[in-house]
């Protein structure tokens, strides 16, 4: 049994108001599978991205600096650019729709237009219902389908798609954050990359958990799976600095 | 089956400008923090050359691993929304059933229509809940994506292949990104019916920054 939005109900509950609200408005504008996906992204490109800079930036007591400087420029554009990539994606699906209502619109014969119409709800969860109640509900939709209106000439992102782009950027930028915070409090820039890299292993051990858990897939095995991603990013991280070196 | 068809089969096409969207951008900016860093001279255009190719294809595997594992979360989801209508759920319910059918064409149906379709879903025969597994399709919608993100390396990494100093080679492959993403978006918005040449400018202007910012950190 599925107890997901309960518990991630009282975790919300037991915020101060800003983050509830930041965490309401992610939840209420991505779905559970994307924000399991940008809060992975965002993990990822934190940890590969430090290991990189560990390898190439200066190697003196600036180096602190130089890394929080080039791990907030990298993430804000990657929270943005992966926003907007997002947002775009929602717009193109869009229009991707209007092209296939304005082909069902000149279609006359009612077999192929139901057909277009099943195919389309295939990529639903309907398809999961019985033969009769599918067919039901594609004459449903040939019937209540707008039968004439005007083109769409113009596509332009929605509020929502514009929520999405924030939503997303937010997510990328949690596990900043949080794996930030070594490199404000340790003395050297190994020691607090390698506790931030520490912290990013276990961030991906309980993503991966969480996927396979509200995947209803062995949680174990996820944790597991992206454990072992998590491993091969960091250690590409530092053999491409071994190769430098 | 040819390529085309394969990546047909399992990706959508505004999942493909994604994915190449994605491809492009991780090639740039990876290359472009490891030029930081790198010899100048031939070694570290060999360097350049294996970072772009490693950093694409951990990308390309983790990318479509996650769209698959997100798709199954939300698959799921859309199970208990079902079960939560047909076990008697008020509006709510019916709200979250008919939020997961909004990017279909039930989402261009009227109000009154769309409750039509809530009242077949809460008294249908029966329902068959997912049942998630990495099968073969899964596997072969993950290579698909892969193999779009890997395909994006060659063209940004050529001059890594050509050149000899990583400077001249760095500057090259971001201006071949620049054009990319410009092409990009020009398609991407075309297909969305968004303006083209806006978007074209904008995704450009994206590498450019990269490669300012690659500049000034002192890469290039």
């Amino acid at each position: 049994m599925m107890k997901g939005p309960a518990i991630a109900k009282n975790t919300v509950d037991g915020l101060s108001i800003a983050p509830k609200k930041v965490f309401n408005f992610i939840g209420e504008t991505l779905s559970l599978g994307d924000r399991l996906s940008e809060l992975l992204y965002g993990v990822l490109m934190v940890s590969a991205i430090s290991g990189l800079v560990v390898v190439v930036g200066p190697r003196d007591e600036s180096g602190i600096e130089y890394m929080l400087v080039v791990l907030f420029i990298s993430i804000i554009m990657w929270g943005l650019l992966d926003g907007i990539s997002y947002a775009l994606l929602g717009a193109a699906n869009r229009a991707e729709r209007e092209t296939l209502l304005e082909s069902l619109q000149e279609e006359k014969d009612l077999q192929k237009r139901r057909a277009a119409i099943e195919e389309d709800l295939g990529d639903t969860f309907l398809a999961r219902l019985d033969d009769e109640s599918r067919s039901r509900i594609v004459e449903l939709v040939d019937q209540g389908l707008p039968k004439e209106g005007e083109k769409m000439r113009r596509n332009r992102l929605t509020t929502y798609e514009k929520k999405v782009v924030v939503a997303a950027f937010l997510l990328d930028f949690i596990p900043l954050l949080i794996l930030v915070v070594p490199y404000l409090y340790a003395d050297s820039l190994a020691t607090a990359a390698l506790i931030s890299h520490t912290i990013a292993l276990v961030m991906f051990i309980f993503i991966g958990f969480f996927y396979a858990k509200y995947a209803n897939l062995n949680k174990w095995k996820g944790a597991f799976a992206a454990g072992l991603i998590g491993l091969i990013v960091i250690v590409f991280s530092d053999v491409t600095g071994l190769v430098l070196i | 089956m040819s390529y085309r068809q394969f990546l047909g089969s399992y990706t959508s096409a505004s999942e493909r400008y994604a994915e190449v969207f994605y491809g492009i951008l991780m090639v740039t900016g990876c290359t472009g923090l490891v030029a930081l860093g790198v010899p100048k001279e031939e070694a570290g255009v060999l360097i350049m050359f294996y970072t772009a190719l490693i950093v694409n294809i951990l990308w390309g595997l983790i990318d479509g691993f996650t769209v698959i594992y997100g798709t199954m979360v939300d698959d799921v989801a859309e199970d208990l929304a079902v079960k939560n209508l047909r076990a008697d759920g008020g509006d709510e319910a019916a709200e979250d059933v008919l939020d997961n059918l909004d990017g279909s064409l039930v989402g261009k149906m009227k109000e009154e229509d769309k409750a039509e379709v809530v009242k077949v879903i809460r008294s249908a025969k029966s329902y068959m809940p997912v049942v998630n597994r990495i099968g073969l399709s899964e596997i072969k919608r993950i290579l698909a994506i892969f193999s779009l993100d890997f395909i994006c390396v060659f063209p940004v990494a050529i001059p890594y292949l050509l050149a000899d100093d990583v400077t001249v080679a760095a500057r090259w492959s971001f201006v071949i990104a620049t054009f990319l993403m410009a092409f990009l978006g020009y398609r991407w918005a075309k297909y969305a019916r968004m303006r083209r040449w806006w978007i074209a400018i904008a995704f450009g202007s994206f590498t450019i920054f990269l490669l300012i910012l690659s500049f000034l950190l002192g890469g290039i």
